[in-house]
């Protein structure tokens, strides 16, 4: 069945589409990052503010540094960002919901309190504040911090799945057979979820994406490693679009343009996939 | 005294455990806050199964009776308010890990969606699989295929029609088949088969009601058939009990309860079941008064007061007993005081 | 029997189902008459057909599924050749419909009243409220309700009384054939009971036909005049009810009356081994010969015709056209 799934997205237009783009980006990403060499970032290892050109396919910056070698970095960083977030707030999310879909009682009770207060705060003022009092995030850092927040919608979405699906009489069927709760969860429920499942990463990682570039172009991202949101906050600390640096401040908001509408095509195509197939199922 | 001493052996060897014995079960759903007017799905209900020598137990009843609560309590999906499931002698709310494990394997379950029952993600040779490794029903895995074979043959399968199959891609009676299949791997002393047929065809109906049958002859398998189709009762079981809105009606041999009922309600059970005869229609005519349906609030007597051709005024007073018209034959109607 | 004109004739009907694997073919070539007043049971297993055929009377056959051929005369009219408006108005007040769980159909946040209304107004225009509240209180009263059901809502009534509903919607326009698809295949017995009654009831006092479509032998015995049995989108039989039972000449009619259990005798009950043919791709010859005890040669090469062996008694078998021959 899991073959059969696969099979389908990879027969969906939007789907593929945005699956190419997105690894096309980022290969690129990555095969410029091992061969640029490294001084190329380094302050003033070429004249500052540099249009696109033949020594620099992307130009320079207002400190002299190759924006294609930080575009490189920043691609790479960001989706890093994305993914960790998104796999870390899937996984999370996936375990809560289905544990607390599950077994219900004074462990449901307590988990959706939880569930509901993370629910509920405003999710961008409280990355904000957190950022803040932290001085000097990692990328990784980042990561976390967005997961905090990643967590809770997949967690009640699946709880409400689990809900359900606890009812049916193939989970009567695996009790029967002397299948522990936590076998029954993994071995039997999560199948059901695992399409759900991929695409709600799709979705988490574009918006912890969003989230990491809102935050960096408030000033509140890595300030050692570069992200593409941090590109943008550079490139407005130094003016680059009063003063016209459109390859600065363009080739960024063009990245991250691409990577969120290919990010968006593969949820659309996802989207297309598991909806006719769920509703057949069920 | 020499007497006793010498019948006491024999009482002793009489008195082991029966298989399944429920004893004054009472479930009530809901919070438990409002105390009053709140209805019971099954009351004070009791039943001994033996075990051996194998037989056939239909719970009939309609909707609302409490047969599925009642089937849903004895397998441990479901806590009673009252009274308590006895395996062997142990209450099945209490018992130790290994009891479970020796319960699950003596009573197993057929329930009534030949589909819900599978994982559609996974071929339906996995159901044989789970049990055999959890049961340690086979060392190896030629073992296991084989059993597993010989388990589909029993039901009347072809295993080579049947193994690698995913579950929609066989019909409703060889899905029904395969979980017979299953439960006699277990070689268990009683199958719950809760309305095992209602959602299969008319041509296949026969021949899993056959199996169900050849497994009590031939293995030794009781069975407690729950439905709301008396015909099938009829043709199948030994004893039957019939619920009313969670109360014991009338229980008793299958064949006499049912071709001469004592109970109204059972009375106008049989009288409405559509005789495949049309020289056979149903005689005159059944009202049910709309206000009676509307009704909410439960009555303080018998629960059938309302549609009772004979009523009177005892009935209002308390639910009637249980009173005894016959060998086994039981009735729970003032009538027969 | 007094000679009925038929109000319903159904000719060489045919309904496929277009998917990716390929062509089902739910209805493949149907033919009867049903006559005007008549009760008309179809009755089959899963999968026969008989549902789509219910939808293709209705002229409700949707995408993937076609007509692929065949006509059907309303009172003379072939509806497959009229467009989608005029079908859409001899719809419900020429020939309604009872769906299958029809009671969960009803919209949970309207009251009984209003919904019967719309049925009404959506085909009959505007009617002024006091005409139309007395007029839907003397439906409710036609199938046993009280009046005060008109203000309620479908949670407060129990089954019974919802189909009950479903049927007072059906007959609100006084149509001439109303279908019913297992109107009571979630009921309990006496409710069942009570609820066909009522159908009955209702039908005699309009002088309609009924056309009961099910898999409940037994009910079909109890209240159907004629009967047409069908199997993997074909007509295996028609006739009168008391012939069908007792005198049916179809295998299939017989295996299958031979398989209810009774309440007569014990252990007298004969399943039916094997399963019914794909719909995909169905046999040369006989749909039921690969299950037929009595199948010759020729039913695997040949497919019988629907033939008229007695009066009023059709048979596809070739076990019986040889009569005729």
């Amino acid at each position: 069945m899991k073959r059969g799934f696969v099979g389908i997205l990879m027969g969906n237009r939007k789907f593929i589409i945005g699956f190419i783009i997105f690894i096309v980006i980022l290969t690129g990403a990555i095969i410029a990052h091992q061969t640029i060499p490294f001084r190329y970032s380094r302050t003033g290892a070429f004249p500052p503010g540099l249009p696109p050109g033949v020594k620099n396919i992307l130009g320079t910056d207002s400190l002299g540094r190759g924006i294609g070698v930080q575009l490189a970095e920043g691609i790479i960083n960001s989706v890093q960002i994305g993914l960790i977030a998104a796999l870390i707030g899937t996984l999370v999310g996936a375990l809560i919901g289905f544990t607390s879909g599950y077994y219900g009682g004074i462990i449901d009770a307590i988990l959706r309190i939880l569930m509901d207060v993370f629910l509920s705060i405003p999710s961008l003022l409280f990355l904000i504040l957190i950022a803040s009092l932290m001085r000097g995030v990692t990328v990784q850092g980042m990561a976390l911090i967005i997961a905090l927040f990643a967590w809770a919608s997949p967690a009640r979405q699946i709880r409400a799945q689990v809900l359900s699906l606890k009812e049916r009489a193939f989970v009567d069927m695996a009790m029967l057979s002397g299948m522990s709760k936590m076998e029954i969860i993994t071995r039997e429920l999560v199948p059901h979820m695992f399409q759900w499942m991929s695409a709600n990463f799709v979705n988490a990682t574009l918006a912890a994406m969003l989230a990491e570039s809102g935050l960096s172009i408030l000033g509140l991202g890595p300030q050692n490693e570069m992200t593409l949101g941090m590109m943008i906050y550079w490139a407005l600390s130094y003016a680059a679009v009063f003063r016209g640096m459109w390859w600065w401040w363009g080739s960024t908001v063009f990245t991250l343009t691409s990577i969120f509408i290919s990010l968006y095509l593969l949820h659309l195509g996802f989207d297309e996939v598991i909806n006719p197939r769920m509703r057949s199922k069920i | 005294m020499n007497v006793q001493k010498e019948v006491q052996p024999n009482i002793l060897s009489q008195t082991q455990a029966p298989l399944l014995e429920v004893c004054n079960l009472t479930k009530v759903f809901g919070s438990g806050l409002l105390q009053r007017g709140q209805k019971a799905a099954l009351e004070n209900f009791s039943m001994s199964i033996q075990g051996s020598p194998s037989r056939i137990i239909s719970i009939a009843g309609e909707s609302g009776s409490g047969k599925t609560t009642l089937a849903r309590l004895i397998l441990g999906f479901l806590i009673p308010t009252q009274g308590e499931v006895r395996y062997r002698g142990k209450d099945i709310k209490t018992m130790d890990q290994k009891s479970w494990k020796t319960f699950r394997r003596e009573v197993q379950a057929i329930f009534q969606d030949p589909y819900g029952v599978y994982n559609p993600f996974y071929p339906i040779d996995r159901v044989f699989e789970i049990v055999i490794q959890k049961f340690h029903l086979a060392k190896n895995r030629q073992e296991s295929r084989r059993i597993t074979e010989e388990a589909l043959v029993v039901v009347g399968l072809r295993p080579d029609e049947i193994l690698g199959k995913y579950p929609h891609q066989l019909s409703g009676g060889q899905r029904q088949r395969i979980m017979l299949a299953r439960a006699f791997l277990l070689k268990p002393k009683l199958i719950i088969a809760d309305e095992p047929v209602s959602m299969i065809d008319a041509s296949m109906r026969a021949i899993i009601l056959k199996i169900i049958m050849d497994l009590k002859d031939n293995f030794g398998i009781s069975f407690l058939y729950i439905t709301h189709d008396l015909s099938t009762a009829f043709q199948i079981s030994d004893d039957i009990i019939v619920l009313y809105e969670g109360l014991v009606a009338e229980s008793g041999d299958a064949e006499i309860v049912i071709s001469s009922p004592k109970h109204p309600y059972v009375q106008l059970l049989v009288e409405s079941i559509p005789i495949p005869d049309p020289d056979q229609p149903w005689q005159g005519r059944v009202e049910l008064p709309p206000e009676e349906e509307l009704e909410k609030d439960t009555l303080r007597g018998c629960k059938f007061y309302r549609r009772c051709p004979y009523k009177m005024e005892i009935c209002l007073k308390n639910p009637p007993p249980l009173y005894n018209i016959g060998a086994d034959h039981l009735a729970a109607c003032y009538l027969y005081k | 029997m007094t000679e009925r004109k038929p109000i319903l004739k159904v000719k060489d009907l045919k309904v496929y189902y277009h998917i990716d694997r390929g062509s089902v073919r739910a209805v493949d070539g149907v033919s009867f008459t049903v006559h005007e007043g008549e009760s008309f049971g179809i009755v089959g297993e899963s999968g026969c057909g008989k549902s789509t055929m219910a939808m293709a009377l209705l002229g409700l056959v949707v995408s993937p599924g076609t007509i692929e051929g065949g006509q059907i005369f309303l009172d003379g009219t072939d509806i497959l050749s009229l467009n989608r408006e005029l079908i859409r108005k001899i719809r419900w007040s020429q020939i309604s419909f009872i769906p299958q769980g029809a009671m969960n159909s009803l919209n949970p946040v309207m009251r009984i009243g209003s919904q019967i209304a719309d049925v009404i107004t959506t085909h009959q225009g505007y009617q002024p409220e006091k005409n139309l509240r007395k007029r839907i209180q003397k439906l409710l009263s036609t199938v046993g309700l009280p009046h005060r059901v008109y203000r309620m809502y479908p949670h407060e009534l129990s089954g019974g009384m919802k189909q009950r509903v479903c049927i007072a919607m059906a007959i609100a326009l006084e149509p001439d054939v109303i279908i019913a698809d297992e109107p009571t295949s979630a009921l309990d017995v006496v409710v069942q009971r009570v609820v066909m009654q009522t159908l009955v009831d209702v039908q005699e006092r309009l002088g309609a036909a009924l056309i009961l479509i099910g898999h409940d032998m037994g009910l079909q015995a109890q209240v159907v005049n004629r009967q047409a049995v069908m199997y993997a989108g074909k007509i295996a039989e028609i006739g009168e009810v008391k012939t069908m039972y007792k005198n049916s000449l179809h295998p299939y009619t017989k295996l299958l009356i031979k398989s209810l259990p009774t309440l007569q005798l014990r252990h007298d009950f004969q399943g039916i081994p094997g399963l019914p043919p794909s719909l995909f791709n169905p046999p040369k010859g006989c749909v039921f010969s690969n299950r037929c005890p009595y199948v010759m040669e020729q039913c695997r090469e040949a497919i019988p015709k629907l033939v008229e062996i007695q009066p009023n008694h059709f048979v596809a078998c070739h076990l019986h056209s040889e009569v005729i021959r």
